[in-house]
């Protein structure tokens, strides 16, 4: 699998897991207010994020050299991959309560059920989806500009980040009710394993490493970061169990 | 808007800022890495920090779990 293989797989997993996210408040928002001022919002929130990729992606791509660009990047995705494994580890050892698309719902829908309209627009509602969309796809242009400006492809990632987002929206347009069904800890683990194992990729050869076979030593980095987590999760819920254990009399 | 913007910018903030002990770590093992890589250029370099990072993920998932 070449870097534009990796690129677009990265994209889209990882921007999967922010559209549901994203999904889950729109859909909120739709069924307790009315679509029109989601759906405004939210095509707000792709526009400005568009025009944000579109721009910073060119003048980095094009002006920064490629040795900085891989060591930076590589880095940031890095320390991203480092942060969702953490959390995957954590919820898959029960340290954490997974995370309930459920709840998200109704605590969104609880929100919109407050203000009104002006001027012929639901601000309220607008402006919910709009924060909702806009901040989960910051995060999704984030990863899609990472993954992109490192490999230098740039519209391949762009791509991958796309059709995740048309994917989850489909499901969403099909099902109309939050998607508890998507077993996100999982993906959130896949993408954080991933994306720790580029960023290390990346900012390894930023910094001047050699690594053998190009790519596929990506497979070697996967192997290491999910032994990590395994170990992780292993070593968590034994120490769990020990101390939910009574003590000795 | 402009709470719009302070809660965009505080999200993508958090972004970074959690963990940041974690994070700080992190940057150290990559600082590492590049002395390294510019003593031993080949792949050794790499997977010792690969090493190291999948250490620092041990670590940190077992001083989670204590407190």
């Amino acid at each position: 699998m070449g870097s534009a293989g990796w690129g677009f797989g990265a994209a889209f997993l990882g921007s999967a897991v922010e559209s549901v996210e994203a999904l889950t408040i729109v859909l909120a928002v739709g069924v307790t207010r009315g679509w029109r001022a989601p759906l405004q919002g939210t095509l707000a929130a792709l526009l400005v994020l568009a025009a944000l990729v579109l721009s910073l992606g060119h003048v980095i791509t094009t002006r920064v050299p490629d040795s900085v660009l891989k060591s930076v990047i590589g880095g940031l995705v890095l320390l991203f991959g480092l942060r969702w494994l953490h959390k995957a580890i954590l919820r898959s050892a029960g340290v954490l309560p997974l995370s309930d698309e459920r709840d998200r719902f109704a605590s969104t829908a609880r929100s919109a059920g407050i203000g009104g309209s002006l001027a012929g627009v639901d601000w309220p509602a607008f402006a919910l989806a709009f924060k909702g969309v806009f901040l989960e796809g910051l995060e999704v242009a984030f990863i899609v500009f990472a993954v992109g400006a490192t490999s230098r492809e740039l519209g391949v990632a762009g791509l991958g980040g796309v059709a995740a987002m048309v994917v989850v929206a489909s499901l969403g347009v099909v099902l109309r009710r939050p998607l508890t069904r998507v077993p996100e800890n999982t993906i959130k683990h896949t993408v954080g394993v991933l994306l720790a194992s580029l960023g290390t990729f990346w900012a390894g050869e930023g910094f001047g490493v050699r690594w053998p076979l190009d790519a596929v030593s990506v497979l070697a980095l996967v192997a290491v970061y999910t032994g990590a987590a395994r170990l992780s999760v292993a070593l968590l819920r034994s120490s769990t169990r020990h101390a939910s254990l009574p003590e000795p009399a | 808007m402009l709470r719009a913007v302070r809660t965009a910018a505080a999200g993508v903030l958090g972004l970074f800022m959690t963990g940041w002990v974690s994070a700080a770590i992190a940057l150290c093992v990559l600082a590492g890495g590049w002395a390294l890589a510019r003593a031993f250029p080949g792949a050794a370099a790499g997977f010792a920090m690969a090493g190291a990072l999948a250490l620092l993920v041990v670590g940190e998932a077992l001083l989670r779990g204590r407190r």
